[in-house]
């Protein structure tokens, strides 16, 4: 699909007694347009996101200790060796993909429904597409109050309403499990409206016409969305399945404003809850081990690419075979 | 993607009508209760966070706490502007959030046209850059964001803050996705058989179609720089801060003074509210128009 | 160093130094800020004379001097800067006030990158182990004339900030926790136990006793627990120890071959064993909800608790009252100002942080905001050693506080203190939680000490 759109640059023979600078004006508007147009992006990253990925990758080849900068000597590959045979690291490592299943599917499903059917109401349309958005807004002071609230042992809603079927008290940072659905359920609070507004976005392209001769067809709303929203968006989907990976691999807040104790970082008392963010932090910053965090923080980058190559070869793949028009 | 039968009309035009519209009337019923639970889900948090504000500290600590807004809210306020400067946080935060957002508007859409729509050499290798730079974690950089940006001289400035997320790999492949989607090659063609250049491509086509999704863009970019915290504490300086680093001034009580604490987040939500607004109207406005009026 | 006046900040840049941009004052004034320095005539030594506040004859009108000071919680020193320019007019102070995390964040962020820190920075007891295993990040205090005043300071604290080698102190104490037991005397009333302070104190000498009495005060079923969490039981006689999880001076950890710290362990889980403990965990809703409701009958507090106590659970005023804690003497809490290296003004710094933790300033400051002084002498005083809280019945904390603070053994927390005391929490919370048994927990904690200490 990527081959096929563009639009041929303006290259055409130019008549050899155009005045040069007007020449000129048209090579920059044509051959070099492009490049100037992608520059911008390209400038700020190499000036502010290249550096960042570099020192940390140089800092993971060292012994670097937090507080004592100049002090570092050169270790290789040491920090990642370790890395490899790190039980804790590993646990980090299934707590992040466990959290990732249990928030990603969810949030994204839920949006594309959400979407689908605010999409189709007409009153207070706006206010749907603004409601959903607020839990984007809520600050972290609010959202972290009032989740420690429902999820208290004692006093919380989610054990209130578990009492009445006869279900004792749960402690929900304690738990494996219960942890994880906790976390879990901030974030499908927090991003599905997010991930809905994209898809609502991106329905504004899908003509009007498809929908209406479903209907004539007799589809409801749920074979319509199966059938016509849910291919149409297929790229949007791929994309905010992307863009949540992406979000996932890098889980941080969640599971640090979960935490019983305050300002704690180990993902609950067995780590329970703890990210591979998390435990880059904990390396980093409690324990001073910035060349070992480093090393985790370049691993997760690896890993969100390569996770996203996968993603993206096996999307293109089933593309293909459900023979969608690209 | 979209299929052939999409170039016939202009993107986004669905004027009165809706998916499922017709014919669905049986769903009608289970839809509005259903988005009526999602926005009291979705609103209630941010509710509450108004109702404390309003309320006293005594009645707070009461169990069941209280529900219902109460009139403190003025006071409450008066004391979250005694208590910070906020005034300047607000106006720190304002600067920031509109340049990154105007920035990001401009060079995103920009960049995403070019990628969606332009040939040129190394395109796609040039796209998987950017896609690649999306996924580099934000707190890994920290440290050495803060020593380039003292090798600027640029700590302790605004721009430390506006920089580095001026343009982001998210907004381009958002625009990127966007155009493919909404603006057909055949209206290019004809506009450059019109001899149209490809600034007034993007001028005069491109820019009038991406409305919906600038204002989505603008909305979540905007969020995103109002709520950003980590960032702008480590390099701003404490007598210059944007909005969200002030509030944790608030929280800085020996205990947590709840009212004031939340009237400070109620405070700084009511822009972002505001920009909601604005920009909502945007996205519906998209629905009516299209990429070629009439 | 101007690289932004090439960019279209400028103006921006400049608007904004107009409002007052608070840059860091890493001009070129050095040479200025040397003759400021020499133009000064000595003043009397801060803190020789107990307690007369520190006064510098007035210079002739000096170079302008900005000092930046971060703090967090409520230090209460706003009505101090007005008095300190009195004497120093050409000294503006510029205060920022952070949360708790934030401004210790911060300050790590900004030590590791080499800049950013302010003149005078406040750590609290929580961080204050992993920063001055970094003494070179810091001013050393001895350097500016302090040593005279570390027989201002009880042992404990004056040693809490020094170096590994005791050659380099890096700040001076503000306030202190002190500790003592809060309890709830209608509870204890029901139990049938004493309520007098006195007695109460009397019931346990020891912490062993503590735990009996608290056999004793579930087998009233009152319907409360003893106490709120296993990992204050647990802390408070740690603090207590004379070596804890450090070989004193060095950077070995002992913590698997310490007896004291076994036997804490073994007492903390057998408490746990005998249901005395409710199980929650500081500052989270259903603690909180725990003191209105009377959820547990004592607690470990430290002077700012019982503020806390105040403030989130008014409706139980004068069913407290506050007992000596078991050994009557430990810590929980308080802080130093510090002055980071990267700093441009230390001299001045060095001037206004003696000034602030003089003991005539921590009375003042005990007396507005009840901070609790650090400084022996401030302890002594009247106003604060006479000092009752009538929402614990009138109890003596100026004098309760005061004491154990100044009996508590000092004790040398290396570097990796914070993470291993967590990784020791961490496993009586997972016994409390019902994860794992004692044994299983005590040996996957010592790993994670082990692992700390790496």
């Amino acid at each position: 699909m990527v081959e096929t759109h563009g639009v041929a640059l303006q290259g055409h023979p130019v008549p050899e007694h155009l005045h040069p600078a007007k020449r000129l004006l048209q090579w920059v508007d044509g051959k070099l347009a492009p490049y100037l147009y992608i520059a911008p992006f390209f400038v700020l990253f190499v000036g502010f996101g290249l550096f960042p990925l570099l020192y940390t990758g140089y800092v993971s080849l060292t012994d670097r200790d937090l507080l004592s900068p100049g002090a570092e000597t050169y270790t290789g590959l040491a920090n990642y060796r370790e890395l490899v045979g790190d039980d804790y690291f590993w646990n980090a490592v299934k707590n992040t993909f466990l959290l990732m299943m249990m928030c990603s599917i969810p949030q994204l499903v839920l949006a594309l429904v959400l979407a689908h059917i605010i999409a189709g109401v007409v009153r207070l349309r706006t206010l749907f597409r603004m409601a959903v958005l607020l839990p984007n807004v809520t600050s972290i002071v609010a959202v972290t109050l009032i989740f420690g609230q429902i999820f208290s042992r004692d006093f919380g809603i989610v054990n209130w309403v578990l009492g009445l079927f006869g279900v004792d008290h749960i402690t929900w940072q304690a738990g494996d499990w219960s942890s994880r659905l906790a976390v879990a359920s901030m974030v499908v609070w927090r991003w599905t409206g997010y991930n809905a507004l994209i898809y609502l976005g991106a329905m504004q392209a899908i003509p009007k016409e498809h929908f209406e001769a479903a209907a004539m067809d007799g589809a409801g709303t749920w074979r319509q969305l199966w059938h016509i929203t849910l291919p149409a968006l297929r790229p949007t989907i791929a994309f905010t399945a992307l863009v949540s990976l992406i979000g996932q691999m890098q889980l941080f807040t969640e599971p640090l404003l979960f935490d019983a104790s305050p300002g704690s970082v180990t993902g609950g008392s067995a780590r329970q809850f703890q990210t591979m963010m998390l435990f880059m932090y904990e390396e980093s910053f409690r324990l001073g081990h910035l060349g070992y965090g480093a090393a985790v923080a370049w691993v997760l980058v690896l890993m969100t690419f390569l996770l996203a190559t996968i993603g993206f070869l096996l999307t293109r793949r089933s593309a293909k075979l459900a023979g969608a028009t690209t | 993607m979209t299929s052939a039968a999409s170039s016939s009309l202009p993107a986004g035009h669905r004027h009165g009508s809706h998916p499922g519209a017709a014919g669905a009337s049986r769903g009608l019923l289970a839809r509005y209760p259903f988005l009526i639970v999602v926005v009291a889900l979705s609103a209630f948090p941010i509710y509450w966070t108004f109702t404390i504000a309003s309320q006293t500290n005594e009645v707070v600590g009461q169990t069941p706490p209280p529900f219902l807004p109460g009139g403190n809210f003025l006071a409450n306020a008066r004391r979250v502007f005694d208590t910070i400067d906020f005034a300047k946080a607000l106006f720190n935060s304002v600067l920031v959030a509109s340049a990154i957002t105007i920035s990001t508007l401009v060079f995103c859409s920009l960049a995403g046209f070019a990628f969606a729509k332009l040939r040129f050499r190394g395109r796609d290798a040039l796209l998987l850059v950017v896609i690649a730079t999306m996924m580099c974690p934000v707190q890994l950089g920290v440290i050495p964001l803060y020593i380039e940006m003292q090798a600027l001289g640029w700590a302790q400035h605004l721009l430390a803050v506006i920089a580095p997320t001026a343009v982001t790999g998210f907004g381009v492949v958002f625009m990127r996705q966007y155009t493919m989607a909404a603006v057909p090659d055949e209206l290019l063609e004809a506009a450059r058989m019109d001899g149209c250049t490809t600034w007034g491509m993007y001028r005069y086509v491109v820019v009038p179609a991406l409305r919906p999704a600038m204002a989505v863009l603008g909305l979540l970019t905007f969020m995103q720089a109002w709520n950003d915290f980590m960032w702008p504490l480590v390099v701003l300086s404490p007598q210059n801060p944007t909005v969200q680093v002030a509030l944790s001034s608030l929280a800085a009580g020996k205990y947590m003074d709840y009212t004031l604490v939340l009237a400070g987040t109620a405070l700084a939500t009511l822009p972002i509210l505001v920009v909601f607004a604005l920009f909502g109207r945007q996205i519906v406005g998209g629905i009516m128009e299209g990429a070629v009026k009439g | 160093m101007r690289a932004h006046r090439r960019h279209f900040a400028v103006a921006t840049a400049a608007v904004l130094a107009g409002i007052g941009c608070g840059k860091a004052s890493n001009s070129a004034d050095n040479a200025a800020d040397k003759q400021v320095t020499a133009q000064k005539t000595a003043p009397e030594k801060p803190g020789a004379d107990k307690m007369e506040p520190a006064k510098a004859a007035a210079p002739p009108p000096a170079e302008k001097i900005k000092l930046t000071i971060n703090n967090f919680g409520v230090f209460g020193y706003k009505p101090l800067y007005e008095e300190y320019k009195q004497s120093h007019p050409n000294i503006e102070i510029l205060e920022s006030v952070s949360e708790y995390n934030s401004q210790h964040s911060n300050l790590i962020n900004h030590l590791a990158s080499g800049g950013g820190a302010a003149d005078i920075e406040a750590v609290d007891e929580g961080f204050m182990a992993q920063l001055k295993a970094r003494p070179e990040q810091f001013a050393n205090l001895l350097d500016f004339g302090a040593a005279e005043l570390e027989k201002n300071y009880p042992p404990f604290k004056w040693q809490a900030s020094i170096s590994a080698d005791g050659k380099r102190q890096i700040g001076l104490g503000t306030d202190v926790g002190g500790l003592a037991m809060c309890y709830r005397t209608d509870l204890f009333a029901k139990a049938k136990l004493p309520t007098d302070p006195a007695e109460v104190s009397a019931l346990w000498p020891t912490w062993q006793k503590y735990v009996e009495t608290g056999i004793k005060f579930k087998a009233a079923k009152t319907g409360a627990t003893f106490f709120d969490a296993a990992t204050n039981l647990y802390n408070g006689q740690v603090f207590q120890l004379e070596k804890a999880y450090y070989e004193p001076g060095t950077n070995q950890v002992i913590v698997d071959k310490n007896p004291g710290i076994k036997a804490a362990w073994d007492l903390t889980m057998k408490a746990i064993d005998q249901g005395l403990s409710a199980k929650l965990v500081a500052w989270q809703p259903d603690w909180v909800t725990g003191f209105t409701k009377g959820a547990f009958a004592t607690i470990t507090c430290p002077a700012w608790m019982t503020g806390y106590i105040k403030e989130n659970a008014p409706g139980t005023a004068g069913k407290w009252n506050i007992a000596a804690v078991p050994g009557a003497a430990g810590n929980w809490g308080g802080s130093w100002l510090t002055i980071p290296a990267q700093g441009k003004h230390q001299k001045e710094a060095y001037e206004l942080v003696a000034f602030l933790t003089a003991p005539a300033q921590q009375v003042k400051v005990f007396k507005a905001v009840g901070n609790f002084p650090s400084a022996i002498p401030a302890i002594h005083d009247p106003s604060v050693e006479g000092f009752k809280n009538p929402f614990f019945n009138d109890a003596p904390t100026g004098k309760l506080f005061g004491e154990s603070a100044i009996n508590l053994k000092p004790q040398f927390q290396g570097e990796k203190h914070g993470p291993i005391r967590k990784a020791m929490e961490d496993g009586i919370t997972r016994v409390e939680q019902g994860r794992q048994k004692s044994d299983a927990a005590y040996a996957q904690s010592l790993k994670d000490v082990a692992r700390a200490a790496r």
